[in-house]
């Protein structure tokens, strides 16, 4: 059964103050949360198939899901869990367009795979196979490589009792110790918190080498968002890059321009 | 100084098989700052566009690999647009792990990762008639203006190639390419190292 989104994500107005980070991370590496949960009560776990689905898609913006799928995987994949399909929405598809439609299918992956898994089950055991489709403006659709990453569960991502406009403010803060221009921030909540972030660069040069600073300094340490998309304009409001984490699925994807990808300072394979 | 786009340390197959394997051991991972080292295995396709389909063991030193792969296995996905990597668990350093890409069937365009027998992500995009690549290989990311302020190690044992039909065999002959690294000759069955 394909399931449509109902509802819209959490908007809200640029607040101040900021103390967020709660616990301590069980690991000082990058890929932490900024904690566990010690009982999965709020997670919802143990759900149905369908029901996992469901509610961990509801989260979604209205015009990026399109449906949501859980059928049984393929016989010769051998892998435990379900087989999901997640069709997503957006821009087009070129210079990353899509990865602001997809991050939200990667955290909605997360999300179901938290609320599939039983007491001590593994995110990996829930979801054998993933995939996502991608349709673009003019109706083209494309198959966004997609997996499931070993993750433990009951990842916590910073503190509830932070309100969405405090985690806005420190989003604007942490881009202004960059010198950069916050175009637009946004909350959602999959299941802790996550955020979309636009940045302007007030000149070509601004943020050479220190992408990924920047998105560390946005996601906090400890992690205080299960999620990041980050996006980087020129100063002509070019994309220079797009990136997407998803910590609860383990989706980390990056599109750089070209021009950009080599003074970037973002690491890959 | 010449700028190294990057640094790696392989040995390389062409064409025609359907998969590559080896064991793989991370003897000791110390990249620069802002960097990853990577022992890996790679099949690439050569012609535009290119893409690939990686799979090994990475450390990080302040950064992460696409954002969410550090210090895991990892498989990465490069389609000539983006970047995407999954993370698969974390490992020891020193121990080997089994590392496999390859297609399902002679036919089938699209090559899926095994790591330690288990199967994980599958990635479309590589025709039969593609030109592609099979490479084991030590890989610091970054651009370098030298090979100066970062070490590292890593061996391979049984790197194989997959021929669907005839099974798996050693290569008869490798290319080797390095920049910074010393790799190490190739045993009858598989077996070498890269050092930097």
């Amino acid at each position: 059964m394909l399931l449509a989104a109902t509802t819209c994500a959490a908007l809200g107005s640029l607040g101040v103050g900021w103390a967020m980070g709660v616990g301590g991370s069980r690991d000082s590496d990058l890929s932490a949360p900024s904690d566990y949960v010690t009982s999965r009560q709020h997670l919802e776990h143990g759900l149905s198939a369908a029901d996992a689905v469901r509610s961990g898609t509801a989260w979604m913006d209205h015009g990026v899901l399109v449906a949501a799928q859980a059928s049984d995987p393929e016989a010769s994949n051998g892998r435990p869990g379900i087989r999901l399909d997640i069709e997503v929405k957006g821009a087009s598809a070129a210079d990353g367009g899509f990865l602001a439609s997809t991050w939200q299918a990667d955290l909605a992956q997360g999300v179901i795979a938290e609320r599939l898994a039983g007491d001590s089950g593994h995110l990996a055991d829930t979801i054998a196979e993933a995939h996502i489709e991608f349709i673009d403006e003019t109706g083209d659709r494309s198959e966004i490589p997609s997996g499931v990453g070993d993750l433990e569960p009951g990842q916590r991502f910073g503190d509830p009792a932070i309100t969405d406009d405090q985690a806005k403010a420190a989003l604007t803060a942490a881009a202004a110790k960059f010198g950069l221009t916050v175009l637009e921030a946004r909350i959602l909540h999959p299941l802790d918190r996550a955020a979309y972030v636009v940045v302007e660069l007030p000149e070509e040069h601004a943020l050479d080498g220190k992408f990924e600073a920047l998105r560390h300094a946005l996601l906090h340490d400890p992690k205080a968002f299960e999620g990041l998309y980050l996006e980087v304009r020129g100063p002509d409001g070019t994309p220079l890059a797009r990136g997407s984490v998803a910590f609860r699925s383990g989706a980390g994807r990056i599109w750089q321009a070209p021009s950009y990808a080599d003074r970037s300072g973002v690491a890959h394979g | 100084m010449r700028v190294l786009t990057r640094a790696v340390a392989s040995h390389r197959r062409a064409q025609h098989s359907t998969g590559v394997k080896a064991l793989v051991q991370g003897v000791n991972f110390f990249p620069g700052s802002s960097n990853c080292f990577l022992y890996s295995i790679l099949t690439s396709r050569d012609t535009q566009p290119t893409r690939h389909v990686e799979a090994g063991l990475v450390r990080c030193n302040g950064i992460t690999i696409d954002g969410t792969c550090d210090d895991v296995r990892f498989v990465e996905y490069y389609n000539s647009n983006t970047y995407t990597c999954y993370p698969h668990g974390t490992f020891n350093t020193g121990s080997y792990y089994s590392i496999q890409i390859s297609r399902k069937t002679a036919t089938t365009s699209s090559f899926t990762a095994y790591l330690g027998g288990g199967e994980y992500e599958t990635f479309p995009g590589f025709s039969t008639s593609d030109k592609l690549t099979f490479i084991a290989w030590g890989e610091q990311t970054g651009q370098y203006t030298s090979c100066d302020g970062w070490t590292g190690q890593g061996t391979f044992t049984d790197f194989s190639r997959l021929y669907i039909g005839d099974g798996w065999s050693y290569p008869q002959t490798t290319q080797v390419r390095t920049t910074c690294w010393t790799v190490g000759s190739m045993s009858s069955t598989g077996d070498f190292l890269v050092v930097e």
